[in-house]
């Protein structure tokens, strides 16, 4: 007997039923689902900041809020597009508009701080906290989207997993400042954001690994 | 030929419907072009790199139309007997498609690359949409174990360019050439080391760079007689000293 035909005996013994995967669209509605309620329960065992009466009001607060809910929903579309074999790969590119207008969005609050008040309002102080929160609050949708990536295949893991981990860190980002106040243009872009990507590029980093899958022995 | 009307028959007839290609011929009566007769297994092949060359119209289908496709969807629910009929029409038409796709590899590695493609479709069964035709997800999956396996061909081709460039050696007769010749390299240079400057210019001149006595003699200001004793003289020395000898001894 030939080895492929050994193998085709120990996959058809490993061939339990399996559950088509949903389109796209609906894993990420769950996905977001499940990770915005994650977020709202690290807000409110964080306790939600004391003037978000008033942010809820600013439409620049909005407008950031949006775009990095955008972001995060479209990047966990197009990772969750990358792993259906025979879909154009080019639908990796959903997360890049948002991605860009939320980029812009704090690139104008920086320019906004420092027409009001000056090259002070740019100054930076540490604020390592930022990348903690971020992380612990993208920690469940990031362990999520794994488990869901895993049940599909991809050619790009390394992609697949930093829009993974963008989404992650964008909804990180999103629940973060509904609990953190300082939120200067300048700390926002350079600390949270920063944030988001360093968390980013270390999830592209671990992508093969994490997505590695082997058949069970029969 | 495909029943009319089937995504198969689709298929084929926009196939043949191509501009000539290799393979092809002209019907000089018509002006169309003609397929040669083809088997069963030269349209798989063709089908499934058109797949791989083209945009694919990955409008929903009927499971009559993609009979592949009906197997994995009765492997999805758990029929082993649909599933390992899916797999071994997939091995064969695998094999066409790597040996054509991929025709730097051998026959062990392209049934490893076969096997690969198997097991990822294996663990990828649950992205296939019943949906969506079946072609264009099989052939994502073997395009990119394919280019997998061109990256490790790669890899594995410098390896060899850099392990040929090693000193180490095994029991290969091409490799200990190497080692010989580094050897010898630096017996030679050891050997330089224990002539006069006068000696090793006048070797560098004669016999390195190949200029003629009048040559040397002018470029070093010595006359041709004294270059002739301080070459004769060198290469005496130098013999001593590569076959053992005593330089001292050599020298003479």
């Amino acid at each position: 007997m030939r080895r492929t035909d050994e193998l085709i005996d120990r996959l058809v013994c490993d061939a339990h039923p399996v559950r088509p995967l949903a389109s796209p669209l609906c894993r990420m509605m769950f996905w977001t689902a499940v990770s915005l309620a994650f977020a709202a329960l690290v807000v409110g065992i964080a306790s939600p900041r004391p003037d978000i009466a008033e942010k809820l009001a600013e439409p620049r607060f909005l407008i950031e809020q949006g775009m990095a809910l955008l972001t995060a929903v479209g990047a966990a579309f197009a990772s969750f597009a990358l792993v259906v074999p025979g879909l154009d790969s080019r639908l990796a590119m959903v997360a890049l508009l948002p991605g860009m207008a939320w980029i812009g969005t704090l690139g104008a609050g920086c320019v906004t701080d420092f027409l009001r008040a000056g090259s002070a309002a740019l100054g930076l102080t540490p604020d390592p906290g930022c990348i903690l929160y971020i992380a612990i609050i993208g920690s469940l949708p990031s362990i999520v989207g794994v488990v869901m990536l895993r049940r599909g295949l991809t050619a790009h893991p390394r992609l697949t997993i930093f829009l993974l981990a963008l989404a992650a860190a964008a909804i990180g980002n999103f629940g973060l400042r509904f609990f953190h106040v300082r939120d200067a243009g300048m700390m926002v872009l350079v600390w949270q954001f920063g944030s988001v990507l360093l968390l980013s590029a270390l999830g592209a980093l671990a992508g093969p690994r994490l997505l590695a899958r082997t058949v069970a022995a029969a | 030929m495909p029943q009319k009307g089937t995504r198969t028959f689709r298929l084929t007839r926009k196939l043949i419907r191509r501009p000539p290609q290799e393979g092809y011929t002209s019907d000089a009566k018509t002006g169309k072009n003609r397929a040669p007769a083809k088997t069963d297994r030269e349209e798989t092949v063709a089908a499934i790199e058109g797949f791989l060359n083209e945009n694919v119209d990955a409008r929903p289908v009927q499971a009559a139309d993609d009979p592949l496709g009906a197997l994995m969807q009765a492997a999805q629910s758990g029929d082993r007997g649909a599933y390992r009929s899916l797999l071994e029409r997939l091995t064969l038409r695998l094999r066409l498609l790597i040996r054509r796709r991929a025709p730097w590899l051998d026959r062990d590695e392209i049934e490893d690359l076969v096997q690969e493609t198997l097991i990822s479709v294996h663990l990828a069964r649950a992205s296939y949409d019943p949906a969506r035709p079946f072609l264009p997800w099989l052939a994502t999956i073997a395009r990119c174990r394919i280019a997998d396996a061109a990256r490790a061909y790669g890899r594995r081709a410098a390896l060899d360019v850099a392990m040929s460039e090693s000193v180490e050696t095994f029991c290969s007769a091409a490799t200990n050439n190497h080692a010989e010749n580094v050897v010898n390299f630096l017996a030679v240079r050891r050997a330089l080391g224990t002539l006069s400057p006068a000696e090793r210019d006048a070797l560098s001149m004669l016999r390195l760079r190949q200029l003629t006595l009048s040559e040397a003699s002018e470029e070093s200001g010595t006359s041709v007689a004294a270059l002739k004793v301080a070459v004769h003289r060198a290469g005496k020395r130098l013999r001593g000293v590569l076959e053992g000898e005593n330089p001292d001894e050599a020298h003479r």
